[in-house]
């Protein structure tokens, strides 16, 4: 689940491995400050955005980072059709801001509470449903910009799943 | 006026996301099934989560470092590590054994359990001053020991809190269970927290008398990281080993 959250964060595989690496060691040298067992999902979340952000912070001098440009993955075969669904939703969470991007995977991959979201990002709970509710319009507004009809987009996702 | 109109954006959204309160769910649920409109509202929000649940079902994996720098361990091997060093940090979690007949598991057990079949060397945690746990722990080191004679097998039993009592010369119930192991078996080691042995220096201002051959040098923490990150080992807290 942290690569998964790593990637849909910065959508660059080796990036996204980095990330959870470091939260890895991060976690190890703070190990004494987890008390409740049930909260370790949460705490490695928060840790793995620290460095999400750590990672931002040094690449900030150079690059808009809310511009860096999806990477595409190489697709085959049978599985084009869904491959052509997965890549578009992906370059469409990548196009969200930071902070956006974050709370739509964490609620939607993670299945964090929005208190839970908040704790991790360290924002208020209503900082936290605002930027669902602007990530959830925007991608609206990028579905239907992809396919007028999507409605047969969405027929294609329920029968995939 | 449709009932659609009294639901904003946001108000789907708690619902899509599980955040309605249970009155406001029965509430919104009868609506929904009175109004088509705010059905279909519903719905899209339902499938915007399935897009993004399905964009990231299957991540790409790595297959290098981003820096280029040296990554020595898989990042299993740190799982393993986070996974076992949490678990001795929080100290608070039921019994747990490794292996399935001894006990239960959970996520984190999954996790330092990779590659369990090729496991030859474990590292045995206690924390509690308890003989019979210790004993437990003894008796299924033994039982290692003999089931995997072939070379390069090793067993550490490293207690730490609680458990340095079951290490020290003056009150160990099972000193002499202690000393045969080490003098039968060239591949155990017993390991006592030097945490536990300053804590207890300073605290009763004088050291423990820590059974002889017993190792003082590294604290728990420092050795069990120390044992995970070389490869090879498993870890296992033995907290409520009820029979070998």
């Amino acid at each position: 689940m942290l690569y998964r959250l790593a990637y849909s964060w910065c959508h660059n595989p080796a990036l996204a491995d980095d990330l959870v690496q470091d939260a890895m060691v991060k976690a190890l040298k703070n190990a004494r400050q987890l008390k409740d067992a049930a909260a370790i999902k949460g705490w490695l979340s928060k840790i793995l955005a620290n460095c999400w952000y750590d990672h931002l912070r040094r690449y900030r001098e150079t690059v808009d980072l809310d511009k860096l440009p999806y990477e595409e993955t190489a697709s085959a075969g049978d599985e084009h059709e869904k491959q052509d669904i997965v890549s578009r939703v992906r370059a469409m969470i990548a196009e969200l801001p930071v902070g956006q991007r974050q709370v739509i995977t964490l609620v939607d991959l993670a299945g964090f509470s929005y208190v839970e979201i908040a704790d991790i990002l360290d924002v208020p709970v209503g900082t936290v449903m605002s930027r669902i509710s602007r990530a959830r319009k925007a991608l609206r507004v990028k579905l239907a910009d992809y396919d007028p009809r999507h409605d047969i987009l969405r027929a294609k996702i329920r029968r995939i799943k | 006026m449709s009932m659609n109109d009294n639901y904003s954006d946001e108000k789907l959204q708690l619902f899509v996301d599980d955040e309605m309160n249970s009155s406001d769910r029965a509430e919104f649920m009868e609506a929904i099934s009175n109004d088509d409109e705010l059905s279909n509202r519903v719905c899209e929000l339902i499938q915007l989560k399935d897009a993004v649940r399905l964009a990231y079902s299957e991540p790409p994996k790595s297959g290098h470092s981003a820096t280029h720098r040296d990554t020595p361990f898989h990042t299993y091997t740190w799982l393993n590590a986070v996974a076992a060093v949490l678990l001795l940090a929080i100290g608070t979690l039921g019994g747990w054994m490794l292996y399935p007949q001894f006990g239960a598991s959970n996520d984190a057990i999954s996790m330092a359990a990779v590659d369990q079949a090729q496991t030859e060397k474990i590292i045995l945690h206690i924390s509690k001053s308890d003989p019979e746990q210790f004993t437990a722990a003894l008796n299924y080191a033994e039982k290692f020991l003999t089931e995997h004679k072939t070379q390069g097998h090793q067993v550490d039993v490293v207690a730490h809190a609680g458990g340095l009592d079951m290490m020290r010369a003056d009150v160990s119930p099972i000193r002499e269970q202690i000393v045969a192991m080490m003098d039968k078996y060239d591949n155990i080691h017993f390991i006592a927290c030097a945490g536990a042995i300053k804590m207890y220096t300073k605290k009763n201002g004088v050291a423990p008398d820590i059974i002889q051959g017993v190792g003082t040098d590294y604290t728990a923490f420092d050795h069990i990281v120390g044992r995970l990150q070389t490869g090879g080992w498993k870890y296992i807290k033995v907290e409520s080993i009820k029979e070998i």
